[in-house]
């Protein structure tokens, strides 16, 4: 299954076309329990040794992710969801949209995106998994149900990563 | 007489989540204002039964926004446990990253935050009055809030070792020396870092002169001020005591030791707030309100220790010992990211500062220990009580934002008895509002997934409690 499709060659490999760059960011308290899922999904990629993969870990997303994602190919973002959400694991693609109503000390991948192409020029393919999350409340170790959610999150990322890479 | 509620929440563009009210009386005036914070305080309590070492690992975790500020406090009430003097290679390393914090986090504050209320217009649509409408209207000033805030970031990183998290500040010290290549890095980006300080200083003076009467009166109102200070009197932002003035810059106290603090401010509680007031002990409630952060750090102190701030703080001072505008913490914010390129300037060209002097045992000899700096937003108090085994036995965060809820909400009903008038809601009058909240940078972190997801919802509500009219500002304007 093809998930980066690109109208051109990559821009930073474009001599070496098949090789593509991915950014990987997991984010969220790691204090909040399930809100640290994106930490815990980063963990157990780090263990793997994916090609072409950098990893990113933070509390939230910031302004100057803009320019870091501006070097890559492609990003997966890894977050919490709310309570609320309609399933255990959504997966988005993610476009260039900043929102008015934006907390700008706490950017969507959206507005990241849009930063990064208003600022930088450049559009990484990028992908949004979000994780239900079921207790926010001071802690480190995660549900249950959302530590398997996120085993399966990470299954799916190395099979987006390596049908990326081959 | 029948009331009318406004109500507005969330307020955009702060951490964390609040709202403010707007109660109208009969005739459509401002009657009352209150800035709602709906966080709930539990990360004291998550603390308890750690091991005292652990806490400038766990306290940080408290805001993805400022968590060198808590690293930094926690460590010094740490050092207090530890009951022994840092090495001064250590304090000097440890104030140096605190320069890269508030160079970065004024820089977001400014460029990101607040310049696109005042670049694009507090009138201006919505759909356009954020930091990628000001770079598609003016790239070049959002470059240079990128590259500045990037300066403070990587400062942060090379003497930390990392941006967020850093592990290199513990009890009794730091575990990491900082190379001659790395002094030499952070050297090599001053020069680009001070002249986009500069421009952000000519940027706002040229704001108040064209606005001149917005800024000398937006949510101007007395309050007393309190902050770090040298020894002298002079502006400090990682050591020194605290110093409390009053509307008029006449000193209440001054070198108070910051281990102190509880014999000078009391907290009372409003039943519809989560967050505490505190207020100056000896003035009372609630006339002992003060302000925390650039502002009231500015009005506090004698005077700069760094020449070209110093300068800078004059110009602050033309139309007076003290600024009552709120308007002022912007200005106030560069003229610090000023002195934070100057120290830090001062501090990398200590022969001292890539010492490796740098650690002591840090075995707990005493069972309680306060830490107190100048976070970017104000004063940041750290206290922990420990057992014979050094494990934290209770804990006591006070943060900037707590300092400044009274004085926010006077901020609010100043500005809103101004601008807002129940029959003609606009968008940039209600902007205005939420305006004189980001004055302040607020962090109300706490993590929740609901902020930024929210609409922006405006309701007019009786004293029955019935919604007379709802307005809405939807996430895809």
């Amino acid at each position: 299954m093809e998930y980066w499709v690109f109208s051109t060659p990559p821009l930073q490999y474009s001599n070496t076309p098949f090789l593509v760059t991915t950014l990987i960011i997991g984010y969220g308290n790691q204090s909040r329990r399930d809100d640290g899922v994106g930490w815990f999904v980063l963990e157990q990629l780090a263990a793997l040794d994916l090609p072409n993969v950098e990893m990113e870990t933070s509390q939230q997303l910031e302004v100057e992710a803009a320019e870091t994602i501006s070097r890559f190919d492609a990003v997966i973002f890894v977050d919490a969801a709310i309570p609320e959400a309609p399933e255990p694991v959504q997966r988005t693609v993610v476009t260039p949209n900043f929102q008015s109503h934006a907390v700008a000390h706490y950017l969507t991948p959206a507005d990241v995106l849009s930063l990064c192409k208003t600022l930088y020029h450049r559009e990484p393919k990028a992908i949004l998994f979000s994780i239900r999350g079921r207790d926010f409340n001071f802690g480190t170790t995660l549900s249950p149900e959302v530590e398997q959610a996120a085993r399966e999150v990470v299954k799916q990322i190395v099979e987006i990563i390596r049908s990326a890479s081959v | 007489m029948t009331t009318k509620t406004i109500t507005i929440n969330p307020v955009t563009r702060i951490e964390g989540h609040a709202k403010i009210t707007i109660h109208l009386d009969s005739r459509g005036e401002v009657d009352d204002a209150r800035f709602h914070v709906v966080e709930f305080r539990g990360f004291e309590k998550f603390c308890e039964g750690r091991h005292f070492t652990e806490m400038p690992q766990i306290t940080p975790r408290v805001c993805g926004i400022c968590p060198v500020s808590h690293l930094l406090a926690s460590a010094k009430a740490c050092d207090a446990i530890v009951g022994r003097e840092i090495p001064q290679t250590a304090k000097m390393l440890r104030e140096l990253m605190h320069m890269g914090q508030i160079i970065q986090s004024h820089a977001l504050s400014f460029f990101h935050l607040s310049a696109p209320d005042l670049l694009l217009g507090f009138d201006a649509d919505p759909a356009i009055r954020n930091i990628v409408g000001l770079i598609r209207q003016q790239p070049d000033i959002a470059v240079k809030g990128v590259r500045l805030r990037k300066f403070g970031q990587e400062l942060i990183k090379l003497v930390g070792g990392r941006k967020i998290h850093a592990d290199f500040t513990v009890p009794g010290g730091v575990n990491k020396v900082l190379t001659t290549a790395q002094r030499d890095e952070i050297l090599k980006g001053l020069p680009e870092a001070f002249g986009h300080a500069k421009f952000a200083l000519d940027l706002l003076k040229s704001y108040q002169k064209a606005h001149h009467d917005e800024v000398e009166n937006f949510a101007s109102f007395d309050s007393n001020y309190m902050g770090l200070v040298q020894p002298d009197g002079a502006l400090e932002l990682y050591d020194g005591n605290l110093r409390f003035c009053n509307a008029g810059g006449e000193i209440v106290h001054d070198q108070v030791p910051p281990s102190n603090y509880l014999d000078y401010i009391s907290e009372a509680v409003e039943p519809w707030s989560y967050m505490k007031f505190p207020f100056i002990s000896a003035l009372g409630y609630p006339q002992g309100m003060y302000r925390v952060g650039p502002l009231a750090r500015l009005n506090a102190c004698s005077r700069i220790a760094t020449p070209l701030a110093d300068v800078e703080l004059k110009v602050w001072r033309a139309k007076g010992r003290v600024q009552a505008s709120s308007f002022y913490y912007h200005w106030a914010r560069l003229i610090e990211v000023l002195y934070g390129l100057e120290r830090a300037q001062q501090l990398l060209e200590s022969a001292d500062i890539t010492s490796t002097d740098i650690l002591v045992p840090n075995e707990p000899t005493c069972r309680e220990g306060v830490g107190v700096i100048e976070a970017p937003r104000g004063t940041l108090i750290h206290h922990y009580w420990v057992d014979a085994d050094g494990r934290i036995e209770k804990a006591n965060l006070i943060v900037a934002t707590g300092h400044n809820n009274l004085a926010m909400n006077r901020g609010v009903q100043a500005i809103a008895r101004k601008y807002v008038k129940a029959k003609k809601l606009k968008e940039g009058m209600l902007n205005r509002v939420e305006a004189v909240i980001r004055c302040y940078d607020p962090c109300l972190s706490c993590a929740t997934h609901a902020v930024g997801q929210m609409p922006m919802r405006v309701e007019l509500v009786d004293a029955s409690g019935q919604v007379l009219q709802t307005l809405q500002r939807d996430s895809t304007i």
